[in-house]
């Protein structure tokens, strides 16, 4: 009875089960398998908002990420970007996370000057700033001194074109929060939405935070949601700009899938190896 | 004096942000617009070396007393140091080309690597420890395996309604249930506030005297 | 302040994709086992991100408040809160300690009093008004079915787990037992839906690190 299929299952090396997984997932992701993705009510929903603003509209990008989430954060925020100066809109980009502004500008510098974006004028980062509450309830009065008047390169913030129209949060048109955890949306949400400073909020949570964040957009606190990496691709696919996570959704689907197989032979696996012991029981 | 101070410190800020927020009096919202958040910023980033303390502390002490992995402690001192130098000493900081191409290359692969080895020990995880011995947990792996299918485009591609019932999943069930445990972690946070800023609550000072 | 030559920069970058393979493959290598290159690179990423955090604090945050807001705007005044911050370092000087109590006494009290204005109510209050929710939907078209089922079930759902956890066994028994059966389910189909939502973040993380691999490094598409 010890050598049966279920029992060598259940021994099975787990470096066995890493191999297995590397290979099928890169598979898809060497090759591609070109399936359709469809577009969900959330990311078309930010979308249309992004979208119906008028040029010169300014959005403020809270990078709030760490390098961990590199994968599901840097192609939203160089498609959210790209769509956004398309727009003409301007962006100030900041963040309460040490890693997520200096993250930003990395990403963000190539994305930007090849579409000829001009730092200062079209978009600034702000950099990393500590506390986040007390910070943002300054931006309220004067974002120049919340943010002691210099941006992440320490350059002057009153210098830059971009600050001779915005000088305190409700001067920004929306708000687009990039979340992986905490602090994030709920914060700035207490910040500015409960302070009506800011009313348009699109979040662009991690998957793993949609959980959370879905709740935001059915109270009407937030007006749009680019769920992880397949919210990501649904809008790169929206504004017609297909990068990296478009390429990532067929390896991510086979991925999923041979979680759900693994879920399931374990189970399976498992309930043979009791029906198993049971006979065996019963028989001595 | 060692208790007390503190608290009536935390309780004046507390009263002055209450102030702002609820009275229009010009002399009260100066205060705390121009000085008290200005004061929590300030203060916050001069502490924030206190973590960066505590870990060259512990790995000098194993240095020092030759623990197991020394050498490895010797070599994040060596790290630190030269990140630290490089980025307090050289023209721009963290935004110097020599500085951000060590982050670049090795902290930004380093950290997300780091989060990507639980891809694999969740799928040996689901294969080894997940077991469906109630109906509660057959719940959880029934929603759990809908919600990935349907948030896959894979999983349309099977069957265009995986999606839609994916979709209701989460609005329906997982956002009320969230709602509910969102509007008590709302009313837990808001008795806790009060509590700390009348000092009922004073486990955050530490426990001697 | 010390300039690194432009020569130096650019000789370094053919360096970068390599660098970042090598952290990458040295991390991956502890799922065959507990190695000394995955130790090398653990302790590289531990010492880095010490060294990261206090330098970004420093050169956004500190510097830019002493060189703009006290250096060119006067605002001296600022010396009392950092003083204030740097009470916080007597932490483990055991006589001294008690002062450290002094900055975090001021951030718990300045916080308590930021949560207790409108900021944490009106999100709540926003979502307890949305979850209460006509039963019965009429539309221009008529009734709605869908939308009536949909609004009742997420009503009964917000309903069922307050009182799952407002309420305790002890409480609710006999009939009412029923409800904190049907509470759990749910509760554990939301966490159904956190679990999967986890798991392709997972997966999403793993997929960042083999692109970087194939394509950055290995340049296979």
């Amino acid at each position: 009875m010890e050598n049966t299929i279920w029992h060598r299952l259940s021994k099975l090396d787990h470096r066995i089960i890493y191999l297995v997984y590397t290979i099928v997932v890169a598979f898809p992701l060497i090759f591609g398998l070109g399936l359709p993705l469809p577009i969900t009510d959330d990311v078309r929903a930010a979308y249309e908002v992004i979208k119906g603003l008028p040029p010169g509209s300014i959005m403020y990008l809270g990078c709030d990420l760490g390098a961990t989430n590199l994968a599901e954060c840097k192609p939203p925020i160089v498609a959210i970007c790209k769509f956004a100066y398309e727009l003409g809109h301007k962006i100030v980009v900041s963040g309460f996370w040490v890693d997520g502004p200096s993250l930003a500008y990395i990403w963000m510098e190539p994305a930007m000057n090849e579409i000829g974006a001009v730092y200062g004028e079209d978009y600034v980062n702000l950099g990393y700033r500590a506390s986040m509450s007390s910070i943002l309830d300054q931006s309220r009065y004067s974002i120049i001194e919340a943010f002691s008047d210099r941006d992440i390169n320490g350059n002057r913030l009153s210098e830059m074109p971009i600050f001779q129209n915005l000088a305190k949060a409700s001067e920004f048109t929306y708000l687009v929060t990039i979340n992986p955890g905490y602090p994030g949306t709920a914060d700035y949400i207490r910040a500015w939405r409960s302070t009506g400073d800011v009313s348009l909020i699109i979040d662009v949570p991690t998957a793993g935070m949609i959980t959370t964040n879905g709740t935001h957009l059915q109270a009407g606190l937030t007006q749009g949601m680019i769920g992880g990496l397949n919210g990501a691709a649904q809008f790169e696919a929206l504004i017609g700009y297909p990068a990296k996570a478009t390429a990532s959704m067929d390896a991510q689907g086979v991925g999923i899938f041979i979680i759900i197989a693994f879920l399931v032979l374990g189970n399976i696996s498992f309930i043979q190896l009791r029906k198993q012991n049971e006979l065996t029981k019963g028989g001595s | 004096m060692k208790r007390t101070l503190p608290l009536v410190l935390g309780f004046g800020a507390g009263l002055v942000m209450l102030l702002d927020s609820f009275f229009n009096i010009p002399f009260v919202n100066n205060l705390a617009q121009r000085y008290f958040m200005r004061s929590i910023t300030v203060s916050v980033a001069w502490a924030v070396g206190i973590g960066s303390l505590n870990l060259l502390r512990i790995h000098f002490r194993n240095i020092s007393q030759r623990r197991t992995n020394w050498m490895f402690s010797a070599w994040l001192v060596f790290v630190f140091g030269f990140m630290a130098f490089s980025g307090f000493f050289l023209v721009g900081h963290n935004q110097n080309p020599f500085y951000t191409f060590f982050y670049s290359s090795l902290q930004q692969n380093l950290s997300s690597t780091v989060y990507a080895l639980n891809a694999y020990y969740m799928v040996s995880a689901c294969y080894r420890s997940f077991r469906v011995r109630s109906m509660e947990a057959g719940a959880l792996l029934v929603v759990a395996i809908i919600v990935m299918i349907g948030s896959v485009p894979l999983g349309a591609y099977i069957w265009g309604g995986f999606p839609l019932l994916q979709d209701w999943i989460s609005k329906m069930v997982n956002d009320a249930a969230v709602r509910a445990m969102s509007i008590g972690v709302t009313l837990g946070s808001l008795s806790q506030s009060m509590r700390n800023l009348v000092g009922v609550e004073r486990s955050y000072l530490g426990g001697e005297e | 302040m010390i300039t690194v030559p432009d020569s130096v920069v650019a000789a370094l970058q053919p360096l970068h994709v390599w660098l970042g393979a090598l952290a990458t493959l040295g991390m991956l290598s502890l799922l065959y086992r507990e190695n000394p290159f995955y130790r090398f690179c653990e302790y590289t990423y531990v010492g880095s991100a010490g060294a990261h955090t206090l330098v970004t604090t420093f050169a956004n945050t500190i510097k830019p408040g002493i060189q703009t807001q006290m250096i060119q705007n006067g605002q001296w005044w600022e010396i009392l809160p950092i003083c204030l911050g740097l009470l916080i370092y007597f932490q483990p000087v055991k006589r001294y300690s008690w002062l450290s109590r002094l900055p975090m006494g001021y951030w718990v009290g300045y916080n308590a009093g930021y949560a207790l204005t409108m900021r944490t109510a009106m999100p709540m209050l926003t979502e307890v008004r949305r979850s209460i929710l006509p039963p019965i939907v009429i539309t221009s078209s008529g009734f709605d079915l869908m939308a009536s089922i949909n609004n009742i079930v997420f009503c009964t759902t917000v309903v069922l787990v307050m009182v799952y956890f407002i309420f305790s066994r002890e409480v609710l028994k006999g009939r009412a037992a029923v409800l904190m059966n049907v509470s759990r389910v749910l509760i554990m189909m939301a966490l159904g839906v956190g679990f999967g939502n986890g798991a392709i973040t997972r997966v999403s993380l793993l997929i960042g690190r083999l692109d970087y691999l194939f394509a950055d490094w290995l340049g296979i598409y």
